[in-house]
């Protein structure tokens, strides 16, 4: 080992401390690195690895009904490489120990052998026989959420007619990867599932024989996925073809592209924010180091060492530093990758979910660090090379000091002797006062952000579930069905109050631009359903045209006073135009409201509802269940409170988690700065502060000096860090706002109380220990050496 | 000397200091009887590593001997716990160095205002620093004075609390002998008026002239003391 790289060791040594804060700031920084951006490498990798092996679909079409016959013509089109046709149904199930309806999507298998499109995966158990009557595969994410195994039986009612199902085995398919209720944006497996049967079942209990409701197809490679939906369009037209749409509309693999999307904005944003902060700090202690070091450095060059290796001995302190960090956060990122795939494979069910980390993040996160400590410590290596040996040998320039801003506006009368020597410290260095302070406040910025989730999330959901949505009970009809059905359930066992509801399904065209949506017909001042903006202001549905979400406006390009042409995917299928009268400021979603009378005209049908929204009195729940399920219009009845409690129950596991990890880093890197500021002000005071125990002053006076400058510093970067994070909190606002919902900007006091809070308990650990070391001040050795 | 020159401030008995221990250990002083009279002006005499500073630290409560007996006035300072040693220099010590030690980020006015806030009678910071003749520069940063106005702003700050005891290690040690010869000056006027007992470390054996007692160290011991007959002027002093 060269005399040099021993001078290097010791160094570290000496400084261990501060060594290991910017090691564990570059750990946190690789380690959000590896961990995201492996958790989103595996979790796309497992997604392209499922949706091939098990043969995911590529364009989707859904039909009222159509003959089998037409699977010539759909193979036939330029492009289609496979096809699948199916029968698919809602229903109810009923299970034994489980009062509450139990939504189901049932789809049909071929009378014989397997798919040829969205395989299944078996976890256990055995396909249904071929053409078998009552056999069942039920989905892994209500399999395990209600306990059912193979060999167990359910009651289903489909279309209204009554089946009694065994289950044989236990699948998942790479089409409900993110197995989601329709229309709702949080599973919630006790209560929604998927059921794969033999398509004779469904034919039967349907009435369909010899036609399909569902098209499945996939395309050759290169193939243009808009001309092949344009003719399945044509085909299926004649049929009640609902528009068909490529993958990328498919709601389960949305959801997963969503996610990763944000993962990757995660992966980039998180890290930044721990590698800037680290740079500075090194930035900081190599320029302390080449500071104290200074007549080292001249003795180095009088013994002829160059310049070159000077600078490199500088960098390769940093580097070893960095590497430090580096390993540790490798091990770091697993720890992350690892947690989050677990948390992630509860939500998303792939046959095969499998966490790697690679080679890939590993190099690009070490040649991220490196970067970072070069780039952080150029300036300090630049200062130590330019020094000549002779002007180097002699002792630098006694620091010069004047009075205070504040003290020249002639307020310096109001401060203590040891808080005019805090101010002037800090207004000496203001730069190095003001990264110290950034440094702070990115910590308060961090967690800001990462809370403002949680908030933004609660804001969400108590607008939709507890202001917008205040039935007790929705009913979902599997066809547009009279108004009679809503007088009848005004008299069912506790029903107090019904407002009807008529969805539209139908393509909305602007110019060339359009929009397959859902035209949701609502009672204009309803009681139980209402329109909210993001700011959880009332929305009056117009009495006349359509009110767009501000994102549906802004995807087919209207605004209010424009007309918007309404293809109809049901019933006379034709294409009524209607005027767009207001635009909606809305968190969730591309929706499209219209009064129910609006609606109903622009079906061209007389009053008919397709859901119905209950008020009920508690007591009679299970009776109204009962009776509900009775009903063979009746496609799905959940109840909002269940709804509600799934989802508290999923987003405060996950948003404590997030806290917890989140506050431990925010704390650490408050801790970082905060301890590396204490020791360099210690290192380049030390002198003044023995002098000062010398003459009198106690242990708690002298802490006053340097601990109030970091109390400075603290204090003045927590409102800096506020408003910090709510820059931060803005930016990733717009960042993850997606098509299907916007993030509302929205901090409560709470976040930023407790973000500060940490911040300060942070520093007061630092605090603890620095005074600690104030304590054992050797004052004796101090004054003996010269500065 | 006079009966109120016998009056005691300070007794050393018996007096050892050892830095480390076992093979590495140091004898820095090895049993010195010392005492400090009332207002006198003692010079400490030495060459490098006697145990002159050690002495100087250990009188003034920077450093605890490891045995014998230290009293100031009613109070034994060996054993004494930090909170007694603090008030001690707090309230009766008076430190002058060889680097002046100045806070940089105050003024010459404020850095006596750091002593003169907390002693209990002390004299104002601009009454201190025109007894060292600094009344002109009392608000210019240690930056912005000479070495020699320096030293004097740490004398200032020393005196200020009226302390019993001055201790001086080296303080004109950093000077060129014009400087230096000013510095003296003020102690042995700061000496004569305020009749504050002053012990000054020197290695330079002309400076002894201006003292009641020259005491001579080495090795850890005393050597010798001498008593001069007449002080003589600092204005005397060869240097």
């Amino acid at each position: 080992m060269s005399t040099l790289w021993r001078k290097l060791l010791r160094d570290i040594l000496r400084m261990k401390g501060q060594c290991v804060a910017i090691a564990v700031l570059i750990a946190l920084a690789v380690g959000t690195f590896v961990g995201f951006a492996s958790t989103h490498r595996s979790l796309s990798s497992s997604r392209d690895a499922y949706y091939s092996e098990y043969r995911f679909g590529h364009v989707f079409a859904e039909v009222a009904r159509a003959p089998r016959t037409l699977a010539e013509g759909l193979r036939a089109i330029d492009g289609v490489e496979s096809l699948e046709l199916r029968l698919a149904s809602p229903g109810l199930l009923s299970l034994p120990a489980f009062d509450e309806p139990v939504s189901a999507r049932l789809v049909g298998l071929p009378a014989v052998g397997e798919p040829e499109l969205g395989l299944l995966h078996l976890r256990r158990g055995r396909w249904p026989e071929a053409r078998s009557e009552d056999e069942v595969v039920v989905s892994e994410a209500l399999a395990s959420a209600q306990h059912l195994e193979p060999g167990d039986t359910l009651r289903a009612l489909v279309n209204g007619r009554t089946l009694y199902l065994h289950i044989c085995g236990i699948g998942l398919s790479p089409e409900h990867v993110y197995e989601v209720r329709p229309g709702d944006m949080f599973p919630d497996n006790r209560r929604f599932g998927v059921l794969w049967l033999r398509s004779n079942v469904l034919e039967q209990a349907l009435g369909m024989r010899g036609t399909f409701n569902e098209a499945v197809l996939r395309l050759s490679r290169g193939v243009s996925e808009d001309e092949v939906i344009a003719a399945v369009d044509r085909a299926l037209r004649p049929y009640g073809g609902l528009g068909a749409y490529g993958h990328a509309r498919h709601v389960s693999a949305r959801f997963i592209s969503e996610e990763l999307k944000q993962l990757e904005a995660m992966a980039f944003f998180v890290p930044s924010i721990f590698m800037a902060v680290a740079a500075f700090l090194l930035n900081i202690i190599v320029g302390r180091v080449v500071a104290i070091q200074r007549e080292q450095i001249a003795t180095l060059k009088a013994l002829g060492y160059g310049n070159l290796r000077i600078g490199v001995h500088f960098v390769e302190l940093s580097t070893l530093i960095v590497l430090l960090g580096a390993a540790l956060g490798v091990l770091l990122g697993y720890a992350i990758g690892v947690s989050m795939t677990q948390m992630y494979a509860e939500y998303y069910r792939f046959a095969t979910f499998r966490y790697a980390i690679s080679g890939r993040e590993i190099a690009a996160s070490i040649a991220l660090t490196l970067l970072a400590s070069i780039a952080g410590t150029l300036g300090a290596v630049r200062r130590a090379v330019a020094l000549r040996p002779a002007e180097a040998m002699r002792p630098a320039s006694p620091a010069t000091f004047r009075r205070s801003l504040l003290e020249r506006l002639g307020l310096g009368r109001l401060l203590s002797t040891s808080g005019r020597m805090v101010l002037r410290n800090v207004s000496r260095r203001p730069l190095r006062a003001l990264s110290s302070c950034v440094g702070i406040a990115m910590a308060v910025a961090l967690l800001v952000t990462g809370l403002f989730f949680g908030d933004a999330m609660n804001v969400i959901i108590d607008n939709q579930f507890r202001r917008s949505q205040r039935q007790d009970v929705s009913v979902v009809f599997n066809r547009p069905v009279s108004m009679g059905v809503v007088h009848e359930l005004r008299h069912f066992p506790g029903v107090l109050f019904v407002e009807p509801q008529r969805a539209v399904a139908a393509t909305l065209r602007h110019g060339h631009r359009t929009y397959r949506a859902a035209i949701s017909g609502l009672v204009r001042e309803g009681r139980l359903q209402r329109v909210l903006s993001t700011s959880a202001q009332l929305l009056e549905v117009p009495e006349h045209g359509l009110m767009l979400s501000e994102t549906l406006a802004k995807n087919i390009g209207v605004k209010v006073g424009d007309t918007v042409e309404v293809e109809l995917l049901e019933g006379r299928r034709n294409a009524p135009s209607a005027v767009v009268t207001a635009i909606a400021d809305e968190p969730f979603g591309t929706s499209a409201y219209a009064s129910i009378d609006t609606a109903n005209a622009l079906a061209g049908t007389s009053p008919q509802v397709t859901s119905a929204l209950l008020q009920i009195d508690e007591r009679h729940r299970l009776e109204l269940y009962r009776r509900l399920a009775e009903l063979p219009t009746v496609a799905a009845v959940s109840s909002r409170k269940a709804m509600l409690a799934s989802f508290d129950a999923m987003t405060e596991e996950v948003l404590l988690f997030f806290a917890f990890i989140l506050s431990l880093a925010a704390g650490a890197m408050a801790m970082g700065v905060v301890y590396n500021a204490a020791r360099i002000s210690l290192s380049e005071r030390e002198r003044e502060l023995a002098t000062m125990r010398v003459i009198g002053l106690s242990r708690g006076e002298i802490s006053v000096v340097l601990l109030g400058e970091l109390f400075t510093l603290v204090l003045a970067a927590l409102p800096l860090g506020c408003a910090l994070g709510y820059g931060l909190a803005k930016a990733t606002a717009v960042a993850s706002s997606t098509e299907m919902y916007r993030v509302p900007l929205i901090v409560t006091p709470r976040t930023y109380v407790f973000a500060m809070a940490v911040v300060l308990f942070s520093s007061a650990l630092v605090a603890l220990t620095v005074r600690r070391r104030l304590d054992s001040l050797d004052l004796v050795s101090v004054l003996k050496t010269k500065e | 000397m006079s009966e109120t020159q016998r009056d005691t401030v300070l007794r050393a008995s018996g007096v050892t200091k050892v830095y480390g221990i076992g093979a590495v250990a140091v004898q820095a002083l090895r049993g010195v009887d010392l005492e400090l009279f009332r207002g006198e002006l003692l010079v400490i005499l030495g060459p490098s590593g006697s145990g002159k500073s050690t002495l100087l630290n250990v009188i003034g409560g920077l450093d605890a001997p490891t045995g014998g007996s230290l009293r100031y006035e009613d109070h034994e300072l060996v054993g004494a716990s930090d909170k007694l040693l603090t008030h001690y220099r707090r309230a009766h010590v008076g430190f002058v160095f060889q680097f002046y030690n100045l806070i940089p980020s105050l003024t010459a006015r404020e850095n006596v205002a750091l002593v003169t806030e907390i002693a209990t009678s002390p004299m104002s910071a601009e009454e201190a620093l025109e007894v060292v003749g600094l009344a002109d520069r009392m608000d210019h940063f240690p930056a912005q004075l000479s070495g020699g106005q320096q030293q004097r702003v740490a004398i200032a700050r020393a005196i200020a609390k009226r302390p019993q005891l001055l201790l001086c290690d080296e303080p004109t040690g950093a000077l060129d002998a014009t400087t230096g010869r000013l510095v003296l000056e003020v102690l042995d006027k700061v000496n004569r008026e305020l009749r504050t007992t002053t012990a000054l470390i020197t290695h330079n054996a002309a400076i002894g002239a201006m003292a009641d007692r020259v005491v001579t160290i080495a090795d850890g011991r005393i050597a010798r003391i001498d008593v001069n007959e007449r002080r003589a002027a600092p204005s005397e002093v060869s240097w």
